[in-house]
This record gives C-alpha cells, structure tokens and sequence, in this order.
C-alpha cells in the first residue's frame, strides 16, 4: 500500500493524468482512507492552476522595441543565398 | 491570429508581426536559453536566435508548432554555444541528492505524515491571486528555482506546452523532465503553504 511520502512523490503525475491503470487504482485508494492526503492533493491542484494563471511579468518595452528593430535590420540584410536550408 | 497569416507577415517582414512573436515568445526564449547557457549568455543567445530564426523561416515547414521550432532554434543555438566553449548542457540527474518532493522531515519514518500540509485560509486559485503580496510570494519561489526547473514550470504550467513538446526542445528524458517539473511545483507549493501560515 502507499505511503503518504509515495503520494506526495506521485502528486504531480496525478494531476497530469500520468499514472498507469494500476498506481491510479493505488493512489484513489489511498487518497479514499486518508484525508491528509486528500488536502495535501486539493491543495497542490490549487497551486498548479495558480503558477497556470499567474500574470506574467510585463515584457520589458525598451527590449522589445529593440528587439524588433535588430530583426528589421537582419531582414534587410538576409540575401536569398543566406536562407537557413538546414 | 492563425499561425500561417502570421508567417506569411514575418516572411514579408511586417513590423507588427515581429512585435508580436518577440512579445509572446521572448520571455519563453530566455527561459530556455538560461537553462542550457547559464544568465550571463542567454540574452546574446536568444538575439543570435532570432537572427536565425528569420534566416530559418521561408524554409519552416509547420510540422510542429511556431513556437515550439523557435525554442528548438534556441536550444539547438545555445547548445552549439556551449560546445564552441567546450562546456556540455546537463539538465541534472532526477535521482540526484535533490529530494523528489516534500522535505523529509514532513514525514514519519513509516512513510505517514508527520507535519500534515496545514489548511489553507484561502483555497481556490482566484481568491488567491487576488493578494498581490501572495502573487509577489510566487513570483518569488519561481525567480529562486534552478533555471532548467524553471524553464520547465514555465513551459509547462504557464505555457501549456506538452511535456513532449518540452522534452524535444531540451532534449531531456521524460521521467527526467517530470521530476524536475514535481520539484518546481513542490517549491511553490511551499511557497504558498508558508504565506498561507503567516
């Protein structure tokens, strides 16, 4: 039978879905008779979707800028000859 | 926007277009550039990639996604970076000394917990985005991870790219890159758990 270390381990490939037919069966069993567990679980869950919607950081607009002129100029200076054929 | 219209604008050399790929995708760039060459370098990195990126496109044949060949570019550039200094890109061994998940001392020697995880004031996602000292707390726990760990929450969790997709672009093992994926989350679980009891 599981430990809780083992679900704390596996919590991740849980959540993904990423477990084979029999660990599954394992996990859910634990998860059933152990409510530790089932907050520890509940809890990860919310962090994941949390990192998932977590704003990123604005994107530095001076880079940017600076950024799409460097591209600007590589293009102009791209002869057909130097087209990447790799 | 469908990716074949933005193509067609990059390949005509529209500004806009190129606004928009370096806004969505730049961040990404340099998460993958710093896991392989380090901070210092990544920067130059990803500006060489760009270059090669539109040298790359009239010959890009859309058999993944855009995003996915331009951070394969960059992979395959900061690798070949590494190699011209003759150091070598290691992702880490998952069963380094690193623990997998939470910290030993959280459980008793048979395995149960021994510090069960707390209840959290605030549970669901939204509610705790609302706390802009919670979101810095994040941010925080994100910034302190090793970088391919970080390259790798972010493309997975933020990005919504497949673990699939993720591992071709680092050229890492699954299990490797699921362990190093459990780790981050773990740290940011902590993270949360440690504000949450404050």
């Amino acid at each position: 039978m599981l430990s809780c270390k083992d679900i704390s381990h596996l919590a991740s490939d849980h959540i993904d879905d990423n477990l084979s037919l029999l660990m599954k069966i394992k996990v859910k069993f634990h998860l059933f008779i152990c409510h530790k567990c089932r907050d520890f679980i509940k809890q990860f869950r919310t962090t994941v979707k949390v990192i998932h919607q977590i704003n990123p950081l604005p994107a530095d607009q001076e880079a940017i800028d600076l950024q799409v002129q460097n591209l600007i100029k590589a293009k102009q200076h791209i002869k057909p000859d130097d087209v990447d054929r790799s | 926007m469908p990716e074949q219209i933005l193509i067609k604008r990059l390949l005509n050399g529209d500004e806009n277009a190129y606004r928009d790929v370096v806004t969505d995708y730049h961040s990404s760039m340099l998460y993958v550039a710093r896991a392989i060459v380090g901070t210092a370098i990544a920067d130059e990195v990803v500006q060489e990639a760009w270059v090669s990126v539109i040298k790359a496109l009239p010959k890009f044949e859309g058999r993944s996604s855009l995003k996915t060949w331009i951070l394969r570019i960059v992979s395959n550039n900061a690798k070949s970076r590494l190699r011209k200094e003759s150091r070598h890109f290691s992702a880490g061994d998952a069963a380094d000394l690193e623990i997998i998940g939470m910290p030993q001392e959280r459980f008793s020697d048979n395995g149960h917990w021994a510090v069960p995880p707390s209840r959290w004031n605030i549970e669901s996602p939204d509610e705790l985005l609302t706390s802009d000292e919670l979101q810095s707390c994040i941010r925080q726990a994100i910034d302190k991870l090793p970088a391919i760990q970080q390259t790798i929450l972010s493309l997975r969790d933020m990005d919504d790219m497949s673990m699939e997709e993720i591992c071709k672009i680092l050229e890492i093992s699954e299990s490797n890159s699921r362990v190093l994926l459990h780790r981050a989350r773990t740290k940011v679980f902590l993270a949360i758990e440690k504000f949450q009891g404050n």
